[in-house]
């Protein structure tokens, strides 16, 4: 007996508490400033043009295989304004198959994809989360105003995965 | 075929044992005499290989001895080598605390070992396991039906050989 | 009392009763075959792999960096410590020395990871038995240990934070402190948990003596942690072999006495205490220094195999990893802790009721993903 009293005096102290739960569609949750949600590209305000090269590294590396991304001659670079030789021609990630592991944001050397913050995505149909180059950009440009994120200072010494994949690559084949 | 060619020249690591192994490693070749193991070693643990006829009195063996008593079966699993399958017994020991690692080779076409089921009781979902996904067929075993896959799969998807069916995106 | 033994007065019939996969007390997919003799169960028969994904096969198709991922998914409860087990397990292979720091990080979250996979525990056993309240509070302070892993990691369950040679990045800032504020309230939060459910006259009416194993039994059947530690052998891969830097901490391990439902959720209990004695030892120790040993991307480690051993939740997890100098590994098997653990259903739910076949299986704290791979 006495235990159940005892519980019960535990339920009646939380009777005088705030409650903890958020109403979910109304009111949301705060994210940390870490949170991982869906990686988007990055957009370089300079220039006006994507930070990606479409040089494929993240591709590669990704374990669920949802992306793929197209390279060719970057048009501003013949005009002098940009200093990428590529740029992304096209890109596209099924985000309903993205695991949100991280992966594809360490591996890349350009610092062109980042997981933003964005993490609501429904559909009507299975197929809609497949997103491609202009909305992982608009994405993106949200994130970099609300985050006020900024490239890595050049030149950090991060093991380059360029070599190495061309092993691998030899390797799959 | 680059991968074949690293795989040959691939450095080996380093057997690094701690001193129940070592203690363990000069013990094995007396004990376990009569069914002429060959004794070498994992990075971490002593390993035995029998032959695969041997496995159960080789285990009762060092189950019942009171210097090893390996009372554990912690884990039973098969490595597909291609020319050969490789049953591998991790035993360990509650009072003496050590372990060690017990191999058998089957051939890959009829491979067949006797059970362990009689020694320790938890053989009895690895072993179905294992004649799931490999097609080990353990000979004593009280109950061989499928764990892991549906009955009639066909084919044993842990081997190598086993050809994924294609995926297919929509 | 009224007789309620029916024997000579009434025939009665065996029957077959599904019982899974889809029944909401086997937390999962996981069946059972029970055959009945009214509400007694004569007779059963596991049934799983409802969840079989091939994860030890995807392992040998996936780079090393990749598998990680894979291993996050296999005890979805607590993540950490699975990838934990897996880095270490390449880590011991190449020889590869974490820097202090990381190690530090690791065993904190590793231990906050257990507390929340036991708070998930008490919740869904306090529900197994028939209280509905106890969850309620398990899963508020859960989600306060979440909020704290998405703060440290950037995912609240799938982190692949822990990677080969250390951690992904260091902790933020004001770590430490959120860390005390957290404990504090967490131990409240226990203690809460602990009042309305553990010595509730019904909760014990439901769980004492029921479902006993001997030390023994429990052995050969190859069960581990709490389950194994209720029969009273204190086997805790912990103190036996201090893998990380667990060697540098003062902290108890809890056994059971009889072996029993409710000594396997005391046990649980208690532990999550000593986690958290754990993890104030290591904010104090906790070095300054790097957090990762940069190796290369495509890791090639050298021919040879290993078995690592660590402390899961659930139990012991075990890696046997082999590799041929390849850039993904030759073989992986997991020894999964859930899996040893579920084999012994069969002894324990011989002769009991049905009603007490929930709370047993319960007390066991499967996870599917596990059990299944
Ligand atoms: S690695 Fe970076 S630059 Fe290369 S394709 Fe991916 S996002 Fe673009
Ligand atoms: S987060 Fe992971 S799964 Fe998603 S696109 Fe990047 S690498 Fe692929």
């Amino acid at each position: 007996m006495l235990g159940n009293l005892k519980g019960l005096m535990v339920t009646f102290a939380t009777f005088f508490r705030k409650p903890v739960t958020y109403k979910y569609p109304q009111e949301h949750k705060p994210i940390e400033d870490r949170y991982m949600g869906f990686p988007v590209l990055m957009w370089d305000e300079k220039v006006e043009e994507p930070y990606c090269t479409g040089c494929m590294v993240c591709v590669r590396y990704c374990p669920t295989q949802c992306m793929s991304a197209v390279m060719k001659d970057n048009p501003l670079h013949a005009e002098g304004k940009s200093t990428r030789r590529k740029i992304v021609d096209s890109f596209e990630i099924n985000l309903g198959r993205c695991i949100l592991c991280g992966i594809c944001v360490d591996v890349c050397n350009f610092d062109a994809i980042e997981m933003s913050h964005e993490h609501e995505l429904s559909k009507y149909a299975r197929n809609d989360n497949r997103t491609n180059l202009p909305r992982l950009l608009e994405m993106g440009r949200s994130y970099q105003k609300e985050s006020g994120w900024k490239p890595k200072p050049v030149k950090e010494t991060k093991p380059e995965p360029e070599t190495k994949t061309e092993e691998a690559v030899e390797a799959e084949n | 075929m680059v991968e074949r060619h690293r795989r040959e020249e691939a450095p080996q690591a380093p057997v690094d044992l701690d001193d129940k192994g070592r203690a363990l490693e000069l013990l094995l070749p007396g004990i376990l005499a009569e069914f002429q193991p060959e004794i070498g070693a994992t990075v971490n643990l002593v390993s035995v290989t029998v032959k695969s006829q041997d496995v159960p009195s080789v285990c009762r063996l060092v189950k019942e001895d009171p210097r090893l008593s390996f009372n554990f079966l912690m884990c039973l699993c098969v490595v597909d080598y291609e020319e050969h399958l490789q049953v591998v017994y991790h035993l360990y020991s509650t009072d003496m605390k050590h372990m060690m690692v017990l191999k058998a080779n089957v051939s890959p076409e009829e491979p067949s070992l006797p059970s362990v089921t009689s020694l320790w009781t938890g053989a009895d979902w690895y072993e179905r396991e294992s004649h799931d996904l490999f097609g080990v067929v353990f000979e004593g075993h009280p109950n061989m039906a499928p764990l892991l896959l549906y009955e009639g799969f066909e084919g044993f998807p842990g081997r190598r050989n086993y050809e994924m069916p294609e995926y297919k995106e929509w | 009392m009224v007789d309620l033994s029916t024997e000579g007065q009434l025939d009665t019939v065996q029957m077959m009763v599904n019982m899974g996969p889809q029944h909401p007390s086997t937390h999962g997919v996981f069946r059972m075959v029970l055959w009945v003799d009214g509400e007694r169960i004569v007779d059963l028969e596991p049934h799983i792999g409802y969840l079989h994904r091939g994860s030890e096969k995807l392992c040998e198709g996936e780079l090393y960096v990749q598998i990680v991922t894979l291993f996050d998914r296999m005890d979805y409860i607590s993540n950490l410590n699975n990838e934990m087990i897996f880095c270490r397990a390449v880590e011991r292979l190449m020889g590869l020395a974490v820097p202090e720091r990381a190690e530090y990080i690791r065993v904190i979250l590793c231990e906050l990871n257990r507390v929340a996979s036991h708070l998930l525990f008490c919740g869904t056993f306090g529900i197994d038995a028939g209280a509905m309240t106890p969850i309620m509070y398990a899963f508020r302070d859960r989600e306060k240990i979440q909020s704290m892993f998405e703060a440290v990691t950037g995912a609240r369950m799938m982190h692949n934070y822990i990677r080969i040679g250390g951690v992904k990045g260091d902790v933020p800032d004001d770590f430490s402190q959120r860390m005390g504020a957290l404990l504090k309230v967490l131990r409240q939060g226990i203690n809460e948990t602990d009042k309305l459910l553990s010595f509730s006259e019904i909760f014990l009416a439901r769980t004492k003596g029921i479902g006993v194993i001997d030390a023994e039994t429990a052995i050969a059947y190859g069960m581990s942690g709490p389950s194994l530690r209720a029969c009273g052998v204190p086997m805790d891969v912990r103190k036996d072999e201090p893998y990380s830097v667990y060697d540098r901490f003062d902290f108890g391990i809890p056994i059971g006495e009889k072996g029993d439902s409710w000594d396997r959720y005391y046990v649980r209990v208690e532990e999550m205490r000593q986690s958290m004695r754990i993890i104030e030892q290591a904010l104090e120790q906790m070095p300054d220094g790097p957090t990762i040993t940069p190796s290369r991307l495509v890791l090639r480690p050298p021919q040879g195999e290993v078995y690592v051993r660590g402390e899961n939740p659930r139990g012991e997890i075990g890696v046997y990893l082999v590799s041929n100098g390849a850039d993904k590994p030759y073989r992986v098997k997991v020894r999964p802790p859930s899996f040893c653990n579920l084999m012994a259903i069969k002894e324990l739910l011989k002769d009991t009721y049905i009603a007490d076949a929930v709370v047993i299986l319960g007390s066991l704290d499967i996870v599917l993903g596990e059990v299944d791979r």
